[in-house]
């Protein structure tokens, strides 16, 4: 997904004026020339600067590409739905790995994928636990990592 | 000479050993896949680097990327998909010789040029690397200030597309790394409320978002070819090779020091590195006419200098503690977290992890010739490797090691909202490695820029006080300076021209 330029720089400067004003707060002890919010505040100025700058850029080339120009892919559902499930997958690890445990959670995920990748069912289900068996045997048991287990804590 | 030994003792370690075996098939592997690069491999193995000692976790990352940088050519010539982007110089070349029945001239030539490049740049990395930080020991917050000020604007000004977008890259990772408490002052910093930021954006999460993440998204929206029939069949890679290094000795020692210098500057590494030795090598041929049909010299000057800027990358990466390329930059912050400071006082404190480094160097280029066989002859079937398997376990891959690093499902968020991050930036052309730069140096630049401000009471002239502050401060004010210098210069000729 391409943006113009302008528009990448008129987030920026917004960004960049959040930062400045939120830097601003920051409280500066006594006899300190240069607090914790001169790093930042510089920062957020040159970053303004630079936005400046993608907007006149953008606005120049504006004829040419139009605000918002999309990859073919995501002229269609498909590559929607691709970034869907990744983003779903990640997020849905983060609030379902407590209650599922890893092992379902992680073979969820991967099935899930490699479904809407189109391998077929049996393999892709096949894969998914197998990959989340392995990456458990090296990270929980081989690296120590604690992860949940869900369901299945004390049955392994 | 007890340093040496010490060294030895580390890395003959079995635990080191299998460590460095282990990264060894890890790099050719990912390596080898197109579209998955050597930061990519990098990225995906600090976390399980994150569970060892900072021998075993540096040797992991340095054998990883030399493989991952010399597999890259595999499916350059086969397939004319450059595996990593450190090969895409030379693809058509190698596929040209390919299609000719000389395949097992190009990718021989390319492994045995690789392991001589890779040699070449870690001697000159142990040869100067002391001298270097023997100088630098020299340095104040002033040198050290410019010093990383002039790594950033190199990585800026080496940026592909635009240089405008460089900078912002480099300020939005600075940006980031202001996030938690402050270096200097104690206050946390836009950490939004969470806890999990006050000892700043976890950054092992963070480089798995910004270098696997958002490449497995930009999988998802590519559209997808089926991979074409692979022919894979060679003779004896090794044959005619010896013929080749005598043939081609000045070009393979030029595309070496030219290899370790891109690779020593802030910013340029591999890829860069290959792109410039393949035009000087076609420049300086007697030959000049074949180039592109299938000639084997660009290989191997280009396959010899990609190798070698993994070595220089590490001079500025530990005598000054500026990372030469993202690799490095990861390789920093690794070291950073096992509670290693790299910089000049490494070479004194702890030198036995120093020299350790330097064998791991050369233990993984050496291994490179028998692990990198092993690739070729295996080729068919590791090119058969299906993506849409490969990209769902690599993603739980990444899951598992942003969780792994404080065992908390926030290392999976943070991941995820840096991966859709960098996603977003790269599409619209802003480089990625800028970023990770300014978010591994930005608490050295902001500690180093404050501290110099107090001690010079505010002026910017204090910056140029000290002679080696001063010179630094030049160079990086004229490199700023440089487009405004050369449009006046062009204007004067032009108007010149017209008079």
């Amino acid at each position: 997904m391409r943006f113009n330029d302008a528009v990448f720089g008129a987030v920026l400067i917004a960004f960049a004026a959040y930062v400045f004003i939120a830097a601003s707060g920051f409280p500066t002890a006594a006899g300190v020339a240069y607090g914790p919010g001169f790093f930042p505040r510089l920062l957020a100025c040159l970053l303004a600067v630079c936005g400046l700058g993608l907007v006149a850029n953008g606005l120049r080339g504006l004829s040419a590409g139009g605000w918002v120009s999309l990859s073919p892919a995501l002229r269609e559902p498909q590559g929607w739905f691709g970034i869907a499930i990744v983003l779903g997958a990640l997020l849905g690890y983060s609030w379902l790995d407590d209650v599922l445990g890893y092992h379902l959670t992680a073979t969820l995920v991967v099935s899930g994928f490699m479904l809407f990748l189109r391998v077929r069912p049996l393999p892709a289900l096949a894969l998914g636990l197998a990959a989340a068996i392995l990456t458990y045997l090296v990270f929980a048991r081989f690296l120590l990592v604690p992860l949940p287990l869900g369901p299945l804590t004390g049955l392994i | 000479m007890e340093t040496i030994l010490a060294a030895f003792a580390l890395i003959l370690d079995p635990q080191v050993l299998w460590v460095i075996l282990a990264s060894a098939f890890f790099g050719m592997f990912v390596g080898s896949m197109p579209g998955l690069s050597a930061t990519m491999a990098t990225a995906l193995l600090v976390p399980v680097t994150f569970f060892m000692g900072p021998v075993p976790a540096i040797a992991a990352i340095v054998t990883t990327t030399a493989m991952a940088i010399f597999a890259g050519d595999i499916p350059g010539c086969f397939l004319r998909i450059p595996g990593t982007p450190a090969s895409a110089a030379y693809t058509d070349e190698a596929y040209m010789m390919t299609r000719q029945g000389k395949g097992e001239m190009a990718l021989g030539a390319a492994l045995v040029f690789s392991v001589i490049g890779g040699v070449f740049g870690t001697i000159v990395l142990m040869s100067f690397a002391p001298a270097l930080a023997d100088f630098a020991l020299r340095f104040s917050s002033f040198e050290y200030f410019w010093m990383a000020l002039l790594g950033l604007t190199c990585a800026v000004i080496i940026s592909p597309q635009s240089q405008l977008k460089g900078i912002v890259s480099l300020i939005l990772g600075l940006m980031i790394s202001c996030i938690g408490i402050g270096v200097a002052t104690g206050y946390p910093r836009f950490t939004f409320g969470y806890f999990e930021l006050t000892g700043g954006v976890p950054l092992i999460p963070a480089l798995v978002g910004m270098f696997a993440v958002s490449e497995i998204l930009r999988y998802v929206v590519a559209p997808r070819l089926a991979a074409p029939p692979v022919q894979t069949r060679l003779g004896n890679i090794f044959t005619g090779q010896l013929g080749l290094i005598r043939t081609y000795r000045k070009g393979l020692l030029r595309g070496s020091v030219i290899g370790t210098l891109i690779g020593a500057m802030p910013g340029a590494g591999a890829d860069i590195a290959a792109w410039v030795s393949y035009a000087t090598s076609k420049k300086f041929s007697r030959q000049p006419e074949k180039f592109g049909t299938g000639h084997v010299e660009g290989i191997v000057e280009a396959g010899a200098a990609n190798n070698a800027a993994l070595g220089g990358a590490w001079i500025p990466a530990l005598v000054f503690g500026i990372p030469g390329d993202s690799i490095t930059a990861i390789a920093i912050g690794v070291l950073f977290m096992k509670g290693v400071n790299p910089g000049p006082t490494i070479f004194m404190n702890n030198p036995e992890l120093l020299y350790a480094v330097f064998l791991s160097f050369i233990l993984a280029n050496l291994l490179m010739l028998p692990v990198g066989w092993l690739a070729i002859k295996s080729a068919g079937r590791l090119l058969s490797v299906r993506r849409e398997i490969l990209m769902p376990i690599i993603l739980l891959f990444c899951i598992v090691g942003a969780f792994a690093t404080n065992n908390t499902v926030f290392g999976v968020t943070t991941m995820l909202v840096m991966g859709v991050i960098a996603y977003l930036l790269e599409e619209n052309g802003f480089p990625v490695a800028p970023i990770i730069l300014g978010l591994v140096l930005g608490s050295m630049v902001e500690e180093n820029f404050i501290s110099s401000m107090q001690k010079a009471d505010g002026s910017i002239l204090g910056f140029f006080s000290r002679p080696i502050a001063g010179t630094l401060g030049a160079v990086t004010v004229l490199i700023w300076l440089s487009p405004l210098l050369l449009w006046l210069w062009r204007r004067r000729r032009a108007a010149g021209a017209s008079a």
